[in-house]
């Protein structure tokens, strides 16, 4: 390990520091907290040698022990993969009174993602000994990174406050460096850049850094947490430049050098698969949406990703056979099938899910992405084909990549980043339509509930392929539940949930025993059987981070009260509406012909309700739990 | 956490290899899966659900390495299924079998069936990997099956060289019906011989010959259905198993008791067969941590537990020995589970309260059988000091002395030892450990509700008591929760979900700090206002009086036929006692609304019941409820009476009273 000698004296004036006790101090500072990191660093050195470019990154943290409550204390994580290997971890335990105490019990586990069936992500757990309060935990590794592209990021916050949080990056002569700030403002944050010998420093500090909370239906951590982003443009080596990622370009670049060599040769068995699916079709658009589908049904979704298995997709002809691949395998199928059947505009696209906040331009960089699709383009237009989806229709993408830029791989040098389009309240619709008869305290009737968008495709990815009768009808009975926890229904008839071209319905009997209120001559029915958001305040005093919506939607509900025979309504709340860009409802009563009809829709038209929304979002939802209380009076006719 | 499973052999050590010979080394073991297999004759046996488990085929064969001198379990396994939908695709195109246990692989080899009976088999190097350590959990090894369509079969055939055990458990965890569930043992008939025990199912015995050519041999096969999970139930308990035991040949028959008392022994000492030293360490540390002004046994014992609790770390997976004895714990402030129970019993010596170790396992897990000995059901561990009658959970940070997890209350467990103030001293017994009557875990309200007719406003004064296991969730997950602000975060989640989310308002919080723990109640006092409690319908009122109680746990939609026995986390009591504050010139018309009265069982302590009645006094009604929960465990024919009871509770939530003007 190299390691520059300003780096040494860096960490150096670190540890002096730390040495102090600090712990009366920490403790008024923090009194409701339990630990608190006196320092977070990293420091990364970055120089160019004749084999390339050296890439150490030097960690450090102290974390000190506040209060009596040390459990779950103990356990440290240091991840790692095949790209990255880390050496010379310390972990020390310092008591208040300075006895040091050596961590020894250091294993390395494999830590699979979620999601994944295997890939190489390990981690080295490390076990502090001897804690209590007062206690410093101290660890110091290094990390080293053999891929300059995966280089790099770091997050000022950590689960508990930290008192100082400092990246660094060393740049040797030579090296071009670019770097964004995420989550801070200028002045929130201190950078410096100093020269020191044929070495420029640059430094981000930030003190006091809030811990990281989590909120429920929050964004990813990126969204909202404080890093930065440094990125290697480029770097130079006794008068020779090697381009890294000085932009969408370079990116492109590598990651054409990635799957050029990926599927050269066409198979017999994708072709023959791709004849049979596409021989009596004549255009384009209806052989892609041909192999589209067969992949969705027939291609199961399996994850291996070991090394650069985790970034190039594998052959067609191998996914074909096994029937399983991971979403690159998947892309790399559908174009192989396309091309195959002589559709040749289909691609291998990068793109980030939803989880990801950067865009390409800002952020030319493997971290910008995370999944794989294929894209086919016709007469300028885009249909982004995500094969890891299930019943999607032809021209929908997966709700998780709506919005986010798509890197289209169009060959050598050829490239396009094209935005992929949010799904509408046009197109993700639910009308349940609900015939209300009274039979003494018991709600009963039918309903049918037409499905439309990612309502109907979530709900096939539950049924479609189910054969467990029983199953199939509890998932049913939860589509369609009403008023309370007695609800049943049966009788169920499902269509159209495996034709992606048109919206699913299911029709249905259903029950709601002890729901209409008898009292005396009259009987007492609450109409509002789906009660959306009820309860369902954003606390602006409490949340900073805003509410994620995987989708937007339209839905309506008619409920369509036959009166008894004997009965005549003798009330009928009046109804509401409530008006917003970005989620409203509607809500109204007509009595005729002996029934009451009770209509209401509600539009969510935003993937994100925002803390500047929440006041209008309260606004609404305290006037839905307002209408929530009224029921419609029906009276013996004497 | 778990007990170590120690090998302490039964006496097998003095077994010589030179009395067996090379003889019984896997010579004959041909078995094998159907190069061609017959998919008409497969088919016929596939069922109507989303798969079929045609065959799941265990062989457990112990034999003797004369050349290595040790003793060598293979252990194979034959599965075959059949995939009849997409669903089930999903669920077996991954396989990953763990490999703590596994010594050796032997060989492996795994294939896809398609319903033509076109075979793809895997490749033996290319398509299984090996994970070294996954999440923790020690070694896997995982595979992926090719070429899966609705109506393929997916077939894998393994033998492993397991590491040595007396003991074992074979499980049948399917939620599909398997058509062939077999388990076969073999032996050298002058080494060993077997004990089984099959749970949760009639295994017939499909082999009576009693073994040939130098070996005993025992097979059992069954047809199982389809199982899912239940509430109220020990589904894990419940899965059909077997349990066996290897025993040494020619040692004479010994009974079952004999086996708990060696293996009783065998663990004592593993505990307690220590150095002076660590002894006289754990005497200094006592005078360290009990002042000598503590002389009840009971607070000598709670100031041990508060010590270690709070100082001394739990470390289940332990990859140093350093934490098993008490020297090394108390440098490096870290302890293993046996490290724990060894600190308790040193301890304990010199405070000069008796205590024993209690072993056994989790009740959800498998029910504790005295008549079969077995380190199977020697989990967790668990110290009991008989003078007290009080039960202690070493490793669990959020309970106090008299309660245990619940999951190991009211099991059967075996007691061993005593550790007085001369020191170790063996004795063992198998008998129940504590099962707290309902009155020990109450979760009770007081509330009275006052209206605000012209806001749209139900005001309600609410108290919330929780003792035992209704309080211990809550008092013990906030020691493990980090800081203040998590703290009250959680505590205003709780508070909402009893009041809606209008701000409570005047909250008093006692029986909240780590003195409280398992000792006093958890009290919550506050005043809350809902507008949801109130619907309107024209002039009158409907007010939600049944929602004061909160959501209820309910089995209204549950009536399949029941697969298990019923059986409770703890036994618990729920005692309300709501007031309505009749507002001036209003009546209710329907107050007889409030009244039930559903039981099962005799009328006495083991009671389960939800009752309900009501008396005006002035303006007030006043409503008592008593629902109580007295019985841990019933058959599955008391499920509909048993279900009644909970949806009852349910049924209250939705009572509703009615306002209207007096005339």
């Amino acid at each position: 390990m190299r390691y520059s000698p300003i780096f040494l004296f860096l960490f150096g004036t670190v540890a002096a520091v730390a040495q102090v006790n600090q712990l009366p101090q920490l403790q008024a500072k923090y009194p409701s907290e339990n630990a608190v990191f006196t320092i977070r660093q990293e420091v990364a050195t970055v120089s160019p040698d004749a084999n390339g470019i050296n890439i150490s990154i030097a960690n450090k943290e102290d974390l000190v022990l506040l209060t009596d409550q040390v459990n779950g204390y103990n356990e440290r994580k240091i991840y790692f993969s095949s790209f990255t290997s880390i050496s010379n971890i310390v972990a020390k335990t310092f008591s208040a009174d300075n006895n040091v105490s050596v961590a020894r019990d250091i294993a390395i586990t494999n830590e699979i993602s979620p999601g994944t069936f295997f890939d190489d992500y390990k981690a080295h757990r490390v076990l502090f000994p001897n804690l209590q309060k007062g206690s410093k935990l101290s660890l110091s590794y290094v990390e080293k990174m053999t891929e300059p592209r995966f280089f790099s990021r770091y997050f000022f916050s950590s689960y508990a406050p930290t008192e100082l949080s400092e990246y660094s990056v060393i740049a040797a002569e030579g090296v071009k460096l670019r770097w964004k700030m995420y989550g801070l403002k200028e002045g929130e944050y201190e950078y410096t850049q100093t020269t020191q010998g044929r070495n420029t420093i640059h430094t981000w500090r930030v003190k006091n850094v809030k811990r990281m909370d989590t909120e429920p239906d929050a964004p990813a951590y990126s969204y909202f947490a404080p890093h930065v982003v440094v990125l290697i443009d480029s770097y130079t080596w006794k008068g020779k430049t090697t381009q890294l990622l000085a932009d969408e370009k370079a990116l492109y670049s590598w990651y054409y050098s990635l799957v050029e060599k990926v599927n050269t040769e066409e198979s017999p068995e994708v072709k023959k698969v791709a004849d049979s699916l596409t021989h009596n079709l004549t255009s384009d658009a209806e052989k892609v949406k041909a192999v589209f589908y067969w992949v969705q049904d027939h291609i199961k979704y399996v994850a291996f990703e070991d090394g650069m298995g985790g970034f190039i997709p594998r052959e067609s002809k191998l996914v074909c056979s096994r029937r399983f691949g991971d979403c690159k395998d998947m892309a790399s199928i559908i174009t192989s099938l396309c091309h195959a059947a002589g559709v040749k505009n289909v691609y291998l696209t990068w793109i980030g899910t939803r989880d990801i906040p950067y865009t390409y331009e800002d952020v030319p960089a493997p971290m910008s992405d995370n999944h794989m699709i294929a894209t086919f383009v016709e007469n300028g237009k885009y249909y982004f084909l995500d094969g890891t989806g299930r019943n999607l229709p032809f021209g929908t993408p997966t709700a998780m990549i709506q919005g986010k830029e798509a890197l289209i791989g169009m060959g050598p040098d050829k490239f396009e980043v094209v935005k992929v389009p949010s799904m509408g309240i046009e197109q993700n619709r639910r009308i349940d339509t609900i015939e209300i008869n009274v039979a003494k305290n018991m709600l009963q009737g039918t309903g049918k509930a037409v499905l439309a968008g990612y309502d109907k495709i979530d709900f096939a990815y539950r049924i479609n392929g189910l054969n467990d009768q029983k199953k199939k009808d509890e998932y049913l009975t939860g589509l369609v539940s009403k008023g309370n926890n007695k609800f049943t229904s049966g009788d169920f008839i499902t269509n159209y949930f495996t034709d992606r071209s048109r919206p699913a319905e299911v029709t249905y009997n259903w029950q709601l025993p002890d729901y209409a209120r008898e009292n005396g001559n009259e009987i007492y029915i609450n109409m509002h059987l789906n009660k959306w958001f009820r309860n369902d305040l954003l606390d602006a005093s409490k949340r900073s981070v805003a509410r994620e919506l995987e989708y937007k939607y339209h839905d309506t509900f008619v409920y369509i009260l036959n009166i008894p025979a004997g009965y005549k309504p003798t009330y009928v709340p009046e109804g509401l509406r409530y008006e917003h860009p970005l989620f409203n409802f509607d809500i109204h009563y007509t009595a005729k012909n002996g029934k009451i009809i009770c209509e209401q829709s509600v539009t969510i038209n935003t993937l994100l309700i925002t803390p500047a929304d929440f006041d209008d979002w309260n606004k609404m939802v305290k006037q839905l739990n307002k209408i929530y209380t009224e029921s419609v009076i029906l009276e013996k006719i004497n | 956490m778990r007990i170590l499973l120690l090998l302490i052999l039964c006496s097998v050590q003095s077994i010589t290899f030179a009395q067996i010979g090379a003889s019984g080394i896997r010579a004959d073991f041909n078995y094998d899966w159907e190069t061609s297999p017959d998919v008409d004759s497969m088919k016929k046996q596939t069922t109507r659900y989303d798969a079929t488990i045609l065959k799941d085929h265990r062989i457990m064969e112990y034999t003797v390495n004369a050349a290595k001198g040790r003793y060598e379990i293979y252990y194979t396994k034959h599965f075959l299924v059949h995939l009849n939908s997409d669903k089930a695709i999903e669920e077996y195109n991954t396989i990953a079998l763990p490999q703590h246990d596994v010594e050796r692989l032997v060989s492996i080899k795994a294939r896809t069936i398609s319903p033509k009976g076109k075979i793809k088999n895997l490749d033996r190097y290319a398509d299984f990997k090996e994970v070294a350590n996954y999440e923790n959990n020690g070694p896997f090894l995982i595979f992926a099956l090719q070429g899966l369509e609705t109506g393929s079969y997916v077939e894998y055939l393994y033998t492993f060289e397991k590491k040595f055990t007396m003991v074992g458990t074979e499980y049948y965890r399917s939620k599909y019906p398997v058509r062939e569930a077999e388990a076969e043992f073999y032996a050298p008939k002058t080494a060993f011989n077997f004990s089984f025990l099959p749970c949760n199912a009639e295994f017939v015995d499909l082999d009576e010959s009693g073994g040939s050519g130098g070996k005993i041999s025992y097979k059992f096969g069954t047809d199982l259905p389809g199982r899912t999970e239940e509430q109220y139930a020990a589904n894990e308990a419940a899965i059909p198993r077997i349990e066996f035991r290897v025993n040494k040949e020619g040692s004479g028959e010994f009974s079952e008791r004999t086996y708990w008392k060696t293996i009783g022994e065998g663990l004592w000492n593993y505990l307690t067969v220590l150095p002076k030293s660590e002894y006289k360490t754990c005497k200094k540390l006592y005078k360290k941590i009990v002042p000598s002004s503590v002389t009840s046994p009971e607070e000598k014992v709670r100031a041990i537990e508060n010590y270690l609790k709070k100082n001394i770390q739990f470390e289940p997976n332990p990859q140093t020995d350093a934490f098993e004895k008490p020297s090394g714990i108390i440098s490096k402030k870290t302890a293993s589970a046996s490290g724990l129970v060894r600190m308790y019993l040193l301890l304990s010596r010199y405070a000069g309260v008796k205590c024993q170790v209690v072993a056994t396992l989790s009740r959800f897990e498998k029910t504790f059988d005295p008549d079969f000995a077995t380190y199977g059901f020697l989990r967790d561990y668990v110290i009991y000091f008989p003078e007290l009658d009080l039960y202690l959970s070493p490793n669990d940070y959020t309970l106090r002395l008299g309660y245990i997890p619940e999951e190991l209350t009211c099991q059967k467990g075996l007691f061993m030892g005593t550790m007085t103030s001369e020191g170790p001293v063996f004795d063992y017994d198998l008998k129940s450990l504590v099962c707290h009557s309902w009155d020990k875990n109450l979760n009770n309200i007081n509330a009275t509700a006052s209206f605000d007719l012209d806001g749209g406003m139900v005001n309600v004064a609410y108290q919330h008591t929780y003792t035992g296991f209704e309080a211990s969730g809550m008092q013990g997950y906030k020691l493990v929760i980090s800081g203040e602000k998590d703290q009250q975060d959680f505590l205003n989640r709780v508070l909402q979900n009893y009041s809606g989310k209008n701000e409570p308002k005047n909250i008093v919080v006692t029986g909240n700090t780590e003195a409280d723990l398992c000792k006093n109640p958890l009290v919550m006092k506050m005043n809350y206002s809902s507008e949801q409690l109130l619907e309107k319908a024209g002039p009158k009122y409907i007010f939600h009086v049944g929602d004061l109680i909160g959501p209820q746990s309910e089995l209204y939609r549950d009536t399949m036929p029941r697969l298990n026995w019923i059986e409770n986390n703890h036994n618990r009591g729920y005692v309300r006692k709501l007031i309505v504050e009749i507002p001036e010139g209003y009546k209710i018309t329907n107050p007889d609304a409030v009244i039930f009265n559903v039981t099962h069982g005799a009328d006495n302590n083991e009671i389960t019941q939800f009752k309900s009645v009501y008396k005006m006094e002035g303006n007030k009604m006043i409503i008592d409820i008593k629902e109580t929960y007295g019985t841990i465990r019933y058959p599955k024919e008391d499920y509909e009476p048993f279900r009644k009871v909970i949806n009852a509770a349910a049924d209250f939530n939705k009572v509703v009273l009615y306002l209207e003007k007096q005339k």
